[in-house]
């Protein structure tokens, strides 16, 4: 598309540039506000030791939209990197924890760990790659994956369970 | 003149002392960047959810590429543009033409605050119809720029890719455009 350049569009900013830019700044940020809750996710996301990460992207197969925290239902949800793929299912515990019941593919035994607000909770996978943790709190859970024989640690996004 | 509320020289701070390690100054670039972040995703077309699992993984990755980034400028350039690449990567699908939305009564506005925001309300009516009025890339471009401070600017549209209609040393093709809409009709009541 060319276009005659409007009007001033050579000239350089002004005092009414900046007035508008910060106007337009206001009224997206009203029109659409990020959650409340990302920079705290994010936070807990990234305190880690580990920097080398592999992360993974969140493939979910059931309740997609709006379920993200309805962990009282059961729900499967899987994660793929490039090296792996982690299937977890969520179901709640008596006492008003959950339990996670991983497999990953390829199968492996790998250290597990399983970040939460309360601190972590660690396991190792078996032959098949599957493993369990229970009494994990409600709130942010993140899988963090050690694996055997390779430097990179394979992590999940943090999620609200 | 600094009206935008991401302050440069703040980053450009931080981002020395997160690069070395420290944690706290980190936590602080999240709170400063992801507005910007969360627009780009959303402006990707994808729904809320998805676009905080974007974000969030664009700040996961940077862990790993700290060491590549050689400046304030280029941290901003980089976020943008992996935050892109993961917005495309989720193939979702995304709504080519999307409607802008509406504009929200302004919350505050029952609260004793006025001077809280830095427009009144029929300036935000108007700009906003004025937006609304934009080529979508004109739209799209102004909403990220909005989020950044100044030395920011060129680095940006370039992500966006979108150097002409940018903004820059000059008022650029979009934002000249935005002025002109609000100049006219005698509704130029802005200073």
């Amino acid at each position: 598309m060319t276009t005659v350049e409007p009007p001033g569009a050579n000239e350089p900013l002004d005092e009414l540039d900046f007035r508008l830019l910060a106007g337009v700044r206001e009224l997206w940020e009203d029109a659409d506000p990020m959650p409340a809750t990302l920079v705290e996710q994010i936070r807990f996301a990234i305190r880690l030791e580990d920097v080398d990460l592999e992360v993974m992207r969140i493939r979910d197969l059931e309740q997609v939209a709006g379920a993200r925290s309805a962990a009282e239902q059961g729900r499967l949800i899987t994660f793929d990197s490039e090296s792996l793929t982690i299937m977890v299912n969520v179901s709640p515990e008596a006492g008003s924890t959950i339990r996670l019941d991983g497999w990953l593919t390829p199968p492996a035994e790998h250290p597990i760990e399983v970040r939460t607000a309360t601190g972590p909770l660690t396991t190792t996978s078996d032959a098949e790659g599957r493993f369990a943790v229970c009494g994990v709190p409600h709130g942010m859970v993140q899988v963090l994956v050690r694996t055997v024989g390779r430097s990179r640690t394979v992590s999940t996004p943090a999620i609200e369970l | 003149m600094n009206v935008a509320k991401t302050d440069h020289a703040r980053v450009a701070t931080l981002f020395d002392a997160a690069r070395e390690g420290d944690r706290a100054a980190l936590d602080e670039l999240v709170s400063l960047l992801t507005p910007l972040l969360w627009q780009v995703a959303r402006d990707q077309g994808l729904d809320a959810e998805h676009a905080a699992d974007v974000v969030q993984t664009t700040w996961l990755r940077l862990l790993g590429s700290f060491a590549e980034i050689r400046s304030p400028v280029a941290l901003t350039g980089w976020l943008i543009t992996v935050t892109k690449r993961e917005a495309w990567r989720t193939g979702e699908k995304r709504q080519i033409e999307r409607p802008l939305p509406e504009l929200p009564e302004r919350l505050s506005e029952a609260s004793p605050a006025p001077e809280e925001g830095v427009l009144r309300e029929d300036q935000r009516v108007r700009l906003w119809r004025a937006v609304d009025n934009l080529p979508e890339r004109c739209r799209s471009l102004l909403r990220i720029v909005a989020f950044v401070h100044r030395p920011d600017y060129a680095e940006v549209g370039a992500r966006l890719g979108m150097p002409r209609g940018s903004i820059g040393p000059t008022r650029g093709r979009c934002l000249a455009r935005l002025r002109e809409q609000l100049l006219a009709n005698g509704e130029g009541d802005w200073l």
